[in-house]
């Protein structure tokens, strides 16, 4: 057997244990929530970005914030109201007197320049304004007039949405929702986890999560991850899932054709496959398995696919079609 | 790839290997059973050493399949490596990526090598396995066991091919009992009796039989050939050959319109009309002619003493109301006949009797002189009615040749006597005589020796002279000399495989050639 790099094996030490340091000082201030977190932190790792959605209260804010005391990397927070303009969220042009008295135009950074970026209630902003979000999303840089400002790597965006308030809410476009490479929901916390986070509320509101990890290392296990090999019957199988979601093609498993109505990207694909890598490091593998794929389905696909009218008439949600999809494709 | 895979690769092979070696076995000897059961029940004849052959020929082809169904490549045994030992595709990852270099790539190859070092089967499911094949493996060779032992017992010597003809005992007609019915006893049909009824459907196809009446009889018997191996006593078989005999009997009866007319005729007064008659129920077309010849000149020619010779002259003008008297006669008869018969519209001797009938009604009415009555008789009598007897008599006497022979057949085969047909002894199918033909016995031939009645169409032709007329006239004359060459024929048959093939050729042919009719 050929001898193993020992450097390999201390990166990949570091790796995990990076991740573990991650999720202790998340539970500092995150109680419960662990398939949350675990998620959010194989996003961040695959590059990708997050929408949270769940009812107020249940620590969506908190959950980001916390996440960016961890990774100590520049954090805003941008508050998104239907009266945010675009220039609200990317910076403007502004004339200024420079020291010789002269005026000059000089570009004032929005709050979308840093690396973290919670965007709360992002469905509360128009259209025009969301829109705004999605080159930065999609490229992590910035047009504004004739200059494009590259952001700083790594570079996340966490959305925040509430399901509750339907009235003065502009839903985001498809387009926006392919951007993140997962939509997590944050359920209403068990009455154990309430006494919890009465408890710990009761010392202190602020967020207590040490910083453990910085960008570069964020880059680094990013590299790493994207090593981790995928065996084509996997490929295959995440793609399969993929193109199931599409009822109108011949291929497409009983279950799509009949209560799907658009289906997925093929950046739901992607992703599958980026964070499939990153999930199996985190969990000591060192190889994507169909069980990877599986576990990242709902949280991949659940706001790149529409169910139709016989779904919700049967009382199906969109994981509870995942998971049928995920039943009835073959692995090869 | 490792030790750890190379081990249990090996392992597998050889499981494999063995799966498949218990495959074949199971194979060739079930294939092998199979056929010494179906040559035992004397269903197909096949050589031992071809039955040896095509078993251990499947057997191979399914035992290859059956290893290569198990292992594929590496490839495919990463796959069951990882289904079996749970791995989650660390298998078939290293397998994929064995030439890379990387990081992961390295430790996920190195843990996988590290993990196969230390991985067994799991016992249990190997134990199964190897139970459903051994448990298979030895049906199979139990199945041939018996298989075996039954066409052993089978080819023992006194089970030999007599016992499969049918009783050719020729001293069965002096003890009186042909006329009995065949005692039950088991029935399975040969090889031979199958053969004989498919020449004999071979013959009623390729014969001359009128259509209609070909395709009912052909599909009687093709009936009764597919039907052979669901008979399990010898009366089931031979109740049910009596009721296609009888089928083929009336359906070719049916289409011989000549019998109904005949079957009309009373005895009748008049000589020459009787004689006509007969004639064409006997289907004998030169009889036919002559007879009407004679009718004909009877009619309107009488016999003169001239210069010492006898001569025809035309009858004296006297004699028209006689002619007309007898012609009125005759169409008295022949309306009665139409009446009378069975005949339709439809038929064809219907309308020429219909016709005759109109030319001697105008005869008799309109005719004032015999010049009269030859040129309205003669273009009908010697034209179109002989015409017409000369087209319908010989394909009418080739239905009941066909008829003949077919019953005849079908006898012969399956050994129905007249008793099974309910008939009287003797009463066998023979060449019609006229209408009092069946009461009367076979007639010695004058020749001797000569083919004869008892169920077969051997037949032949004499000249005899009729003492009345002391004319020369042809009879047909039956002997018993065909029931003993039918028995000749089945014993030979029943045992052509004894005989050389130029000598089986010879016999076969010698047999069709007395089948023949002889050409007048």
């Amino acid at each position: 057997m050929k001898q193993v790099n020992l450097e390999n094996i201390e990166k990949v030490k570091k790796f995990s244990e990076t991740v573990k340091l991650i999720k202790d000082e998340l539970r500092k201030d995150v109680v419960g929530q662990n398939e949350i977190v675990d998620n959010i932190i194989i996003a961040i790792i695959g590059g990708g970005n997050v929408l949270l959605e769940g009812i107020p209260g249940v620590g969506k804010t908190r959950l980001v914030r916390s996440l960016g005391r961890t990774l100590s990397l520049p954090f805003s927070r941008i508050q998104f109201t239907p009266d945010l303009m675009p220039s609200d969220v990317t910076g403007t042009n502004v004339i200024e007197k420079d020291e010789n008295g002269k005026m000059v135009s000089s570009f004032r950074k929005g709050p979308i320049f840093a690396n973290l970026v919670l965007a709360d209630e992002i469905n509360r902003a128009t259209p025009k304004t969301q829109s705004a979000m999605l080159e930065v999303m999609q490229e992590h840089k910035i047009t504004v007039g004739n200059t494009t400002y590259k952001l700083d790597e790594p570079f996340f965006v966490l959305a925040t949405e509430n399901p509750v308030e339907q009235d003065g809410t502009y839903p985001l476009p498809e387009a926006q929702m392919d951007r993140f490479v997962f939509k997590l929901v944050m359920k209403f916390p068990s009455d154990d986890e309430l006494v919890d986070i009465v408890n710990m509320t009761q010392i202190t509101l602020d967020e207590t999560a040490n910083a453990v990890v910085n960008g570069p290392t964020i880059l680094e296990m990013r590299s790493l991850a994207s090593q981790v090999p995928v065996i084509d019957e996997v490929t295959r199988y995440a793609v399969r899932l993929v193109s199931g979601t599409h009822a109108e093609l011949a291929s497409s498993p009983a279950s799509a054709k009949k209560y799907i109505k658009y289906g997925a990207s093929p950046r739901a694909a992607q992703a599958l496959i980026t964070c499939a890598k990153v999930r199996a490091l985190i969990n000591g593998n060192y190889n994507v398995s169909y069980e990877d794929i599986d576990a990242l389905a709902r949280p991949v696909l659940r706001h790149r696919i529409k169910i139709n009218y016989t779904a919700v008439n049967e009382k199906l949600t969109t994981d509870d079609v995942i998971d049928l999809l995920v039943k009835e494709t073959k692995r090869k | 790839m490792g030790e750890g895979f190379k081990r249990l690769k090996r392992l597998y092979l050889r499981e494999a290997i063995i799966k498949a070696s218990l495959v074949y076995i199971s194979v060739a000897l079930l294939v092998v059973a199979t056929f010494l059961i179906v040559i035992d029940k004397g269903k197909i004849d096949f050589n031992i050493f071809g039955v040896f052959s095509i078993g251990i020929g499947l057997g191979l082809l399914l035992g290859t399949a059956v290893f290569f169904l198990f292992y594929r490549g590496d490839k495919h045994f990463a796959k069951i490596l990882d289904k079996e030992l749970e791995l989650n595709e660390k298998v078939q990852t290293m397998h994929a990526f064995r030439k890379e270099d990387g990081c992961v790539t390295e430790l996920q190859r190195a843990e996988t090598q590290i993990i196969l070092n230390c991985s067994r089967f799991k016992k249990s499911k190997r134990i199964t396995s190897f139970v459903i094949f051994g448990l298979i493996t030895a049906v199979a060779i139990t199945y041939f066991a018996i298989s075996l032992f039954l066409y052993l017992k089978r080819d023992e010597p006194n089970n030999n091919i007599q016992n499969d003809a049918p009783n050719t005992d020729i001293s069965r007609p002096d003890e009186g009992n042909t006329d009995q019915p065949s005692v039950d006893d088991k029935f399975e049909p040969t090889e031979h009796h199958k053969k004989e009824l498919e020449q004999l459907i071979e013959y009623v196809s390729s014969s001359a039989l009128q259509d209609n009446a070909k395709a009912s009889v052909i599909l009687e018997l093709t009936s009764l050939l597919n039907s052979l191996d669901t008979f399990s006593t010898e009366s089931a078989l031979k109740a049910r050959v009596v009721e296609v005999i009888k089928s083929v009997r009336a359906t070719v009866d049916s289409v011989n319109t000549t019998n109904a007319f005949v079957g009309a005729i009373d005895d009748s007064n008049h000589k020459n009309f009787n004689q006509l008659c007969k004639a064409i129920y006997a289907k004998d077309l030169s009889k036919v002619e002559s007879t009407l010849a004679t009718l004909y000149n009877d009619l309107l020619y009488s016999k003169v003493e001239q210069d010492g010779e006898i001569v025809e002259v035309v009858k004296p003008k006297e004699e028209l109301e006689n002619i007309k008297g007898e012609l009125e006669i005759i169409k008295n008869i022949l309306n009665m006949v139409l009446e009378q018969s069975t005949l339709t519209e439809n038929d064809k001797l219907h309308t020429l009797i219909t016709e005759l009938c109109q030319v001697l009604t105008e005869i008799i009415d309109k005719s004032k002189s015999i010049n009269n009555v030859f040129t309205k008789l003669t273009p009908v009598l010697n034209g179109t009615f002989i015409d017409g007897l000369r087209q319908l008599v010989p394909a009418e006497k080739t239905n009941e040749d066909v008829k003949v022979y077919t019953v005849n057949e079908l006898k012969r085969i399956f050994e129905v006597t007249s008793a099974d047909l309910g008939e009287l002894p003797n009463s066998g199918e023979t060449t019609p005589d006229g209408p009092e033909g069946p009461e009367e016995g076979p007639p010695e031939s004058e020749n001797g020796g000569s083919y004869g009645d008892g169920g077969n169409n051997f037949r032949s032709e004499d000249l005899v002279i009729d003492p009345e007329s002391s004319q020369v006239d042809i009879e047909k004359i039956q002997v018993e000399y065909g029931e003993i060459l039918s028995r000749y024929e089945t014993e030979i048959m029943n045992n052509l495989d004894k005989y050389p093939e130029e000598i089986q050729k010879m016999l076969k042919e010698y047999f069709d050639m007395l089948k023949t009719p002889i050409d007048k």
